[in-house]
């Protein structure tokens, strides 16, 4: 599973999902409507366990998934608490403690719901929160790709806190158009991948922890235009990780 | 080989004959056609598209095979191609090919038991296998 179809899994307009199992489950039904996604439950005689969920979209058959895995991934993130605070000014001290509501609750709402729209202050939004909670849990591996190393000047001051403050492990990638300066707890990667470069990714491993574990996924479309997601679920973040842990080489 | 019989009129717990039998088993042989048989025995009827669906969806949560895009199309042609004219010849499901729509037809209790009881014992024998 590459980024790129963990993109094409979440990237589906017209997502219609159709549970086929021994009796409906109203709690994912509710979920799934509740995010405009359209879905109808068909009876078949199987256990329980084995009921499944097809993902069609316009263009027919999308794919298929356990309904225990389903609702698995949907499961509620744990609550989100600002430390880091969300800006990029590098005020990153532990006395921060004023939280983003808005964008907290954002992300909760939308937690792997793919967005063919997004915009750049949308995903750093995101990301920032996403640092938070490494620089919360403080340690553990986050790994980041700007896509240039360029874009990685701006919140260059912000990483270099997080570093100096966290045992964490901090991997940054992006096309070499600037040479940042070395800062302990922080390797950069140059990458020349096309694949990697059009991708803003960010994965936290949770410092081992699979409930703090969170990632960003994003393709550049160009226009400042983004498709992507955010996800707290552990398989999926560690799909993230593992992509990003192979540009290594 | 034609069925010899309309399965409607087969009387409850009437036996079977011999070629009526062979005609069953060979029907459910294939997993494919047996739940294809399971989902119309609870909807009467579907498409095509759904059939195969329910056999794409159903045979890949349980053994976890890959590459979804080109099994799907693989098994819609083989449920349109061969595993539901199989069926229709073995009196189970009226198909209509061009409106790509299957119907089951009234399953006589033999037939009904057979098909419970061979996809249980598969069901057993896949979970023992694992």
């Amino acid at each position: 599973m590459t980024v790129r179809e963990l993109l094409d899994r979440f990237e589906r307009t017209g997502l219609r999902l159709t549970v086929y199992g021994p009796e409906p489950d109203a709690a994912i039904t509710e979920r799934l409507s509740s995010q405009h996604v359209a879905v109808d439950w068909q009876v078949l005689p199987t256990a329980p366990s084995e009921a499944f969920v097809v993902i069609r979209d316009q263009s027919g058959f999308a794919g298929v998934v356990r309904l225990d895995d389903l609702r698995a991934f949907l499961s509620d993130p744990p609550p989100i608490e600002s430390e880091l605070g969300p800006t990029n000014t590098g005020e990153c001290g532990a006395d921060e403690t004023a939280s983003d509501e808005p964008v907290q609750r954002v992300l909760e709402t939308l937690t792997n719901v793919p967005i063919s729209t997004l915009r750049r202050p949308q995903l750093l939004a995101t990301a920032h929160e996403f640092e938070d909670r490494a620089y919360r849990v403080g340690r553990g591996t986050l790994r980041v790709s700007f896509q240039s190393l360029s874009r990685f000047r701006a919140q260059f001051e912000r990483y270099r806190h997080l570093a100096d403050d966290t045992a964490l492990d901090i991997h940054v990638y992006g096309r070499r158009d600037w040479y940042p300066p070395s800062i302990p707890g922080v390797t950069v990667h140059a990458v020349s991948d096309d694949e990697i470069e059009r991708l803003w990714l960010l994965a936290f491993d949770g410092g081992g922890d699979d409930d703090r574990k969170c990632a960003l996924v994003a393709e550049d479309l160009g226009d400042d235009r983004f498709r992507g997601f955010w996800t707290y679920d552990a398989a999926v973040v560690d799909e993230v990780m593992a992509e990003l842990a192979a540009v290594d080489g | 080989m034609e069925p010899t019989e309309d399965p409607g009129e087969t009387s409850e717990g009437a036996p079977l004959s011999a070629d009526r039998l062979d005609g069953l088993l060979r029907a459910f042989s294939a997993e494919h056609r047996r739940m294809v048989v399971t989902y119309l025995a609870q909807h009467d009827s579907a498409s095509v598209e759904e059939l195969t669906d329910v056999v794409v969806g159903w045979s890949q949560t349980s053994d976890g095979s890959a590459d979804a895009d080109e099994s799907w199309l693989q098994t819609y042609s083989d449920l349109y191609h061969h595993h539901l004219p199989a069926l229709a010849d073995a009196g189970l499901v009226e198909y209509d090919p061009d409106t790509e729509t299957a119907t089951l037809e009234s399953l006589s209790d033999p037939a009904s038991d057979l098909h419970s009881t061979i996809t249980e014992l598969a069901r057993v024998g896949r979970s023992e296998d694992e």
